[in-house]
């Protein structure tokens, strides 16, 4: 009994798994352990059940990764159709399928070459990009668009930046704000970064009604409630300074400590007496911490034999001082966060009008039309009629590099196979991750579907990625093992 | 019975009608054809015999190719027969020879297809308009053109039934979707039939169908007696087949088809579909009432030529019966039949696009090499033409090539794209730089004048924002004059006279394009004296402009900032022919249409990948493929068909080679499905493709050097008369750091060549605070300084959102610098500023300009502003910073301009613009005057030792040292030896 044997004999029964089309699954799977294998076994098998090679739609990651599964699968079926009777028949017996059919297995090759408009191999962007270009009249998107490559884009993004730190608006405050505090590379970094996420941000505002809302949101999250001005105002009335001024005096009949605290405390009172609230604040810190912590000790214990009520008012003050740095602190994050805001969807807007002005659309925009285009008003189930004989399968390669704005292009495309027309047994979905990044995956909500019981892997112990992962209809969760695969070995 | 059965091969003419022959796919058509014309025709006793016929073929290259191949046999002087290419009798010299006065027929004249697409888009427009109130030039001609080739696709089937359109979509719930898409149709079924009938015009389209389909009616009703054969043709348009069935029925007329599949099985042929090489020739066989075991021969394939066509036939037959290959195989001979089929074609798979053109270009110079011989590459792929072209450019060889260059590309077409672009920034350095130094542009005549604008003007941050304001550059700082700017001014002046009715119109709202093109074509002409419009790519310009000018105004008024725009689109599709006639005989490449019928001793068959060959039909933005078929249109993939016909006829002659590249623009392709067919099918006769590879070895091995000498890391050691003769104090810094930049600068006199509308960077943030202080002088107000730093921040070319960042946080700068000089001014000091000084050392000049110094009963202060970090007291006394203290010294020996000597007490950093403006006191080791002395003496040390003719001026030898300047170390090299070499 061997293990080396056992894993290898369970490898391979996971990606028979993984493969049998009937099932919607998602599989972890690290690199080399053949997720592409997985994938061109799953296609091959769903061309010889009799799919159409137009009816399927696989996306991958990179253009590369496009190639080289169309080249796997071209290179399967190829040799599948030269190949003698007796090797095809094992071969297809190994996949789980009907080893009695060859001709039609041999016949698949040039089929695939024929697709009529191509295999549907490709990355997100270009499915978006062939999709809009199909539907100018519905996507609202003028045939034969232009693409901004990544020098465009910073370009039309540097115009955006010059419009939000100058034209009039609520965001000109909010430039202000970062700009007396942050270098001209700090700055301009920070811009880069929130342009890069204004989508973030865009969805933030909407989801909360428009950006006041949105930024009062974002003090509850930091609850803040008041602004710092007040907050200031409010805590320095709460003290009487005569009782401080007492405390003061005590301290300075005291030890060296003891005077210097004592000293601190003056100088707060000081400020208060000048009406200056921010050094009021700044020395009552000076006071109340050390190296940002609260001071351990006030009064040193002669002093506070002499005076008891001493230690215990200074002490007082001094953790209220330190809360007071903990709430203005707060305070300066929920009002940087909400200039960040600001900020973030001015340059939204001031981005999109240099794009619309230049007639280009950017990678982001793609995604975005497609998914309007598929969203507005059930249009899924037109789309997919005019695309040549519909989808009937998705598969998706690195699913945990999906953002959550593709998985909402991809989710009406498969719901529509639930709402589908018929009886037949339609629809997998494969979604493929690298088991190391699949811990922040956000899979789309689904109906769940029965499927034939097969004896399937234990799930997952992890719960939480469980109840996701059913939710989308998921049947197994399929760990891949290394070593299944030559490159494994 | 045919001469099949006999054994012999039928002579051209006689025989029953329909009339039709074919040609092997591996003989020369053309050569053969000529040579049944000759034996067919040719009588000695009448030389009109041969003239009197009239030969139509595919298009123009094989008409003169065909010219060619009767010139070969007939020799000199001889009548040769009419030879005309199947394309529009309208645009023919002499329609005579037709038979059919194109004018009595009663059709339409053609609408100009410029006037189409404007017609068609500001249809759009208003349509658009009126649904959702969104209006887009640019969207309305994309759309225009889609639907131009919806018009032009349906000209070439019998009849769209265009009035299915509405009921096109059964499905209840999907109906309404394809409503709009069924009323934007709407606009080419009925709106643009009855808008062409009231302007009295015809879509140019349908117009030349309706010109054959009346040349085959006069044909049949009054037949021509004279000798008539339509060659080569595969009859894919139904007005083409038309006309050969009327052909083939004429007394004297014959079709003459180009590689038919006479002995494919019944149930092969039964399959063909529209990828299959031979769908065009099926529809046609069956139009013209033949079966193809009916057409006979016009002349016997050999062995060889036989094995190959069958391989080819095999490789590209219909999906179902690939299901069969093996049994096919065995049954005609396997594995040594695919053998003999094969030899003769080769396989060649390069990693890059440059690797394929390099091992191409090796084959075709081999083939030269040979008495006679010629080669041609035949490719879809106008780049990879391009390439080669360049690659056997490099032995002089220049190839006559077919394919055209986009209009953009082209001198007379850049010129008008850049107008386009200035059209939005008239002042936009790049472009203005474009624009002056293009070879046809006239107006920077002045060579001298052009440098002294670029250099001043326009290199480095653009400091401009309109051309009055470029203008005005080199005047504009009253202490800074350019000299010479005049000359610039004049430029810059006749530039923008030559703009101006590009930037009158661009200043209005609405514009028509009408207007917006002429005023292009006036601004060329001015730049260019009229040169622009010379050549071919002139002629193409002028027309595009002359089109845009007389029909532009039918788009209908657009807003003036999407006309450059919508004018760069309509010069898209734009493509200049190359000049006939030139380039050698014997090179050829062609593109698919020009490779038609032509055969060379090698033909190289180039970029066979999925995506370049075949082309990839574009996809229907309106409708699906089972929407098309409903409505009549000609399927898609037909084209996919089609070009399986050519490449199965080029693949056929003696001696091919495939070639591929398995990288295309960067990223990975994949092989043309033709030739993973064929690869497949060998692969399963047990045997493998003849690989053409050996000339990959030879294009690395071209370039390869016979042996690689790495470069060694700088070492200049000039003559000692050539030596250091001056230099700076901040230099000085410099010589320690990075001596090879002094050599480079201060010897060889290189100056760092700023990029054109770069960037502003620290140094130019740096030159502005100097000069915005200097200019303050001994003002107070925190306002003005702040004025002054915003316009010196603008006129060194700071972007105006980085000056509105700079403005908030410069405010706690100019409040701290303004209380410290009141501090400062009230101590009764006298101020001097930015004072030059010079101080000879050993022979070397010491220059320096000092910012501020600061003269008083009980102080003496040299200040140096800083707007980024200043240098450590560390690196101030170890010699590394020795700025201020050989300051120091020239103002103890009174070097510096008409300050007075003086002993430095203080040595003061200013630092300008960061979160802690604040002066830092040097803390000068021994005090100013001894640290001076010993920075003296270390920098006497350091010039005596670059006196010496034996001292190299390395490239940053101390590598801790390494400053993020960079400027001389690509003239350095150093990236191919700073890795190897560690610290000296």
């Amino acid at each position: 009994m061997s293990e080396p044997l056992d894993a290898v004999a369970e490898a391979t029964q996971a990606q028979g798994q993984a493969a049998h089309p009937h099932v919607s699954v998602f599989v972890t799977a690290n690199a080399g352990s053949g997720k592409t294998k997985v994938l061109v076994d799953r296609i091959a098998r769903l061309l010889l059940e009799g799919s159409k090679p137009s009816a399927f739609l696989c996306i991958t990651y990179t253009k590369a990764a496009a190639a080289e599964m169309q080249r796997r699968l071209f290179e399967r079926l190829g040799g599948w159709c030269v190949a003698d009777d007796k090797s095809l028949s094992a071969e297809l017996e190994k996949l789980g399928a009907n080893a009695a059919d060859l001709p039609r297995a041999r016949a698949l090759f040039a089929q695939a070459l024929e697709t009529p408009g191509g295999l549907k191999i490709q990355t997100i962007h270009a499915f978006c990009e062939r999709l809009l270009a199909r539907f100018p009249l519905e996507a609202h998107v003028p045939p034969g668009f232009d693409i901004a490559d990544e020098a465009r884009s910073a370009a039309l993004l540097g115009d955006a930046r010059a419009k939000a730190a100058l034209s009039d608006g609520g965001q000109r405050d909010a430039f202000r704000r970062f700009a007396k505090r942050l270098y001209s590379d700090h700055l301009e970094g920070l811009l880069d970064r929130l342009a890069m996420r204004r989508a973030e941000f865009h969805r933030f505002a909407q989801k909360h009604q428009g950006e006041l809302f949105a930024a009062q949101k974002l003090r509850e999250r930091h609850g803040v409630t008041q602004n710092a001005e007040d907050y200031t105002r409010e805590f320095l009335a709460r003290w009487r300074c005569n009782e401080l001024r007492d405390a003061a005096n005590a301290l300075c009949e005291g030890s060296a400590n003891d005077c210097k605290a004592g000293e601190r405390l003056r100088v707060v009172l000081d400020c208060i007496e000048r009406n200056d609230s921010d050094a009021a604040m700044l020395a009552c810190f000076a006071f109340a911490l050390t190296d940002g912590k609260l001071r351990t000790n006030f009064v040193t214990k002669g002093t506070q034999a002499t005076h008891s009520w001493l230690e215990p008012r200074v002490r007082a003050f001094a953790e209220a001082a330190a809360e007071a740095r903990d709430t203005l602190n707060a305070i300066e994050r929920a009002e940087d966060a909400i200039a960040a805001l600001a900020l973030a969807l001015k340059l939204d807007e001031a981005y999109a009008e240099a794009k619309t002005r230049s007639g280009v659309l950017d990678f982001d925009d793609l995604i975005e039309h497609a998914q309007a285009l598929l969203q507005h008003s059930e249009a899924a189930p037109w789309v997919l009629y005019k695309l040549d004989g519909g989808l009937d399968h998705i598969l998706i390669d690195e699913g945990q590099d999906t953002s959550p704005s593709q998985w909402d292009l991809i989710t009406p495309l498969q719901n529509e196979f639930f709402a589908g027309l018929g009886a037949r047994d339609r629809e997998r979905t494969v979604f493929l991750g690298r088991r190391s990044k699949a811990k922040h995956l956000r899979l789309p909500r689904r109906r769940p579907r029965a499927f034939p019981r097969r004896s399937a892997k234990p799930f997952d112990a992890r719960s939480h990625r469980r109840k996701e992962i059913r939710r989308a209809g998921v049947a197994h969760i399929i760990p891949l093992v290394a070593g299944n695969s030559p490159r494994g070995r | 019975m045919s001469s099949l059965s006999l054994g012999l091969p039928e002579p051209l003419f006689g025989g029953p009608a329909p009339r039709l022959r074919a040609i092997p796919a591996s003989e020369p058509f053309l050569d053969l054809l000529a040579e049944a014309m000759i034996a067919a025709l040719k009588r000695d006793d009448d030389p009109f015999a041969l003239a009197d016929a009239l030969v139509l073929l595919p298009n123009r290259r094989s008409a003169r190719g065909l010219i060619d191949a009767f010139a070969h046999r007939l020799g000199g002087a001889a009548l040769l027969p009419t030879i005309r290419p199947l394309g529009d009798p309208h645009s023919d010299d002499d329609p005579d020879i037709w038979g059919a006065d194109p004018m009595s027929a009663d059709i339409l004249p053609p609408i100009d297809k410029m006037q189409r697409r404007m017609q068609l888009a500001s249809l759009i427009r208003r349509r658009s308009v009126a649904e959702n109130g969104v209006d887009d030039p640019a969207r309305a001609i994309a759309l225009a053109d889609e639907l131009g080739k919806l018009l032009d696709s349906a000209a070439t089937v019998e009849k769209v039934d265009w009035k299915k359109l509405p009921k096109l979509v059964e499905e209840i719930d999907l109906a309404r979707h394809w409503m709009s898409s069924a009323a934007f149709l709407d606009i080419i079924a009925t709106f643009w039939p009855a808008h062409l009938k009231e302007q009295g015009v015809s879509d140019p389209a349908e117009h030349g169908a309706a010109l054959r389909h009346a040349l085959a009616a006069r044909w049949k009703t009054d037949p021509p007696k004279r000798p008539i054969i339509i060659a080569g043709s595969t009859g894919s348009q139904s007005t083409t087949r038309e006309l050969m069935k009327v052909v083939s029925r004429l007394p004297n007329g014959v079709v003459v088809l180009p590689n038919i599949d006479v002995d494919l099985d019944n149930d092969s042929w039964r399959l063909i579909g529209d990828q299959h090489p031979q769908y065009a020739l099926k529809h046609t066989l069956a139009a013209l009432g033949v079966e193809r075991h009916e057409v006979p021969m016009l002349k016997f394939e050999d062995e060889q030529g036989r094995a190959r066509r069958v391989l080819m036939r095999e490789a590209l037959a219909p999906a179902e019966k690939t299901a069969d290959w093996i049994a096919r195989l065995t049954a005609i001979g396997g594995e040594a039949f695919v053998k003999n089929g094969a030899s003769g074609l080769r396989l060649l798979e390069a990693a890059t696009e440059d690797e394929e053109a390099t091992a191409i270009a090796l084959m075709v110079r081999e083939k030269l090499e040979e008495p006679g011989g010629a080669a041609a590459i035949v490719t879809p792929d106008a780049g990879l033409a391009r390439r080669i072209e360049a690659k056997l450019a490099r032995w002089g060889i220049e190839p006559s090539v077919s394919h055209g260059c986009p209009l953009r590309e082209t001198d007379a077409g850049r010129l008008i794209a850049l107008l386009c672009e200035l059209a939005h920034d008239p002042a936009e350095p790049v472009a203005l730089a474009a624009l002056l130094k293009h070879p046809r542009v006239g107006i920077a005549s002045d060579a001298d004048g052009y440098t002294i604008l670029e250099h001043e003007g326009l290199r480095g941050a653009r400091r401009h924002d309109t051309l009055t304001d470029l203008a005005n550059l080199g005047e504009r700082d009253p202490d800074k004059q350019v000299k010479n700017w005049s000359r610039a001014r004049a430029i810059v002046e006749a530039v923008a006279q030559a703009l101006a009715p590009l930037t009158k119109i661009m200043s209005q709202k609405d514009v028509s394009l009408s207007a917006f093109a002429d005023a292009l074509s006036q601004c060329a002409e001015s730049l260019t004296k009229y040169d622009v419009w010379q050549g071919r790519d002139g002629e193409g310009a002028s027309r595009l402009l002359r089109d845009a000018n007389q029909f532009g105004a039918e788009l209908g008024l657009i807003n003036a900032y999407s006309a450059p725009r919508v004018l760069l689109r309509l010069m898209d599709d734009h493509q200049i022919a190359p000049v006939q006639s030139s380039g050698e005989a014997r090179v050829a490449i062609w593109g698919l249409l020009e490779a038609r019928l032509q055969r060379r001793d090698l033909m190289i068959l180039a970029g066979l990948n999925e995506g370049v060959w075949p082309t990839p039909p574009a996809q229907d933005p309106f409708l699906s493929r089972a929407m098309r078929d409903k409505l009549g249109l000609p399927s898609q993939d037909a084209r996919i068909g089609l070009a399986a016909h050519d490449f199965a006829q080029l693949a056929n002659a003696p001696n091919v080679v495939l070639t591929r590249s398995l990288r295309r623009e960067g990223s990975p392709t994949l092989a043309s499905r033709w030739l993973w067919r064929l690869k497949t099918l060998v692969q399963g006769a047990k045997t493998e493709l003849e690989s053409a590879n050996t000339y990959l070895a030879y294009a690395k091995k071209l370039d390869e050097p016979a042996e690689i000498t790495p470069v060694k890391p700088v070492q200049p050691r000039p003559p000692a008369d050539k030596r250091l003769t001056q230099i700076s104090v901040t230099q000085v810094e410099t010589l320690i750091r990075d001596p090879y930049a002094v050599y480079a600068r201060r010897i060889l006199k290189l100056d760092h060549l700023d990029p054109i509308g770069a960037e502003a960077g620290p140094a130019e943030r740096g030159t502005a605070v100097h000069r915005a202080i200097e200019r303050f002088g001994d003002g107070s107000d925190p306002a003005e300084l702040s004025r002054l730093l915003d316009e010196e921040l603008g006129w060194h070319g700071i972007a105006p959102e980085r000056r509105a960042a700079d403005r908030e946080r410069l405010l706690t700068s100019i409040s701290a610098l303004i209380a410290w000089f009141n501090e400062r001014n009230s101590s009764g000091a006298t101020i001097y500023r930015e004072k030059y000084g010079k101080m000879p050392v050993d022979g070397v000049n010491l220059t320096g300009i000092a910012d501020r110094i600061e003269i008083g009963p009980d102080h003496v202060a040299i200040l140096d502003f800083k707007t980024g970090k200043p240098p450590t007291d560390d690196q101030v006394n170890s010699g590394l910073s020795p700025q201020l203290l050989l300051e120091t010294a020239m103002l103890m020996s009174g070097s510096i301009g008409d300050v007075p000597k003086a002993t430095p007490t203080e040595l003061i950093y200013w630092q300008f613009g960061g979160s802690k403006p604040a002066p830092h006191v040097v803390d000068a080791e021994g005090g100013p005057v001894l640290a001076a002395e010993k920075a003296m003496a270390s920098l006497r040390g350091l010039l005596n030792r670059y006196a010496n003719a034996e001292q190299a001026f390395y490239s940053k030898p101390r590598v801790q040292f390494l400053k993020p300047y960079d400027e001389y170390d690509l003239l350095a090299r150093r990236k191919e030896w700073a890795d190897e070499v560690g610290d000296e």
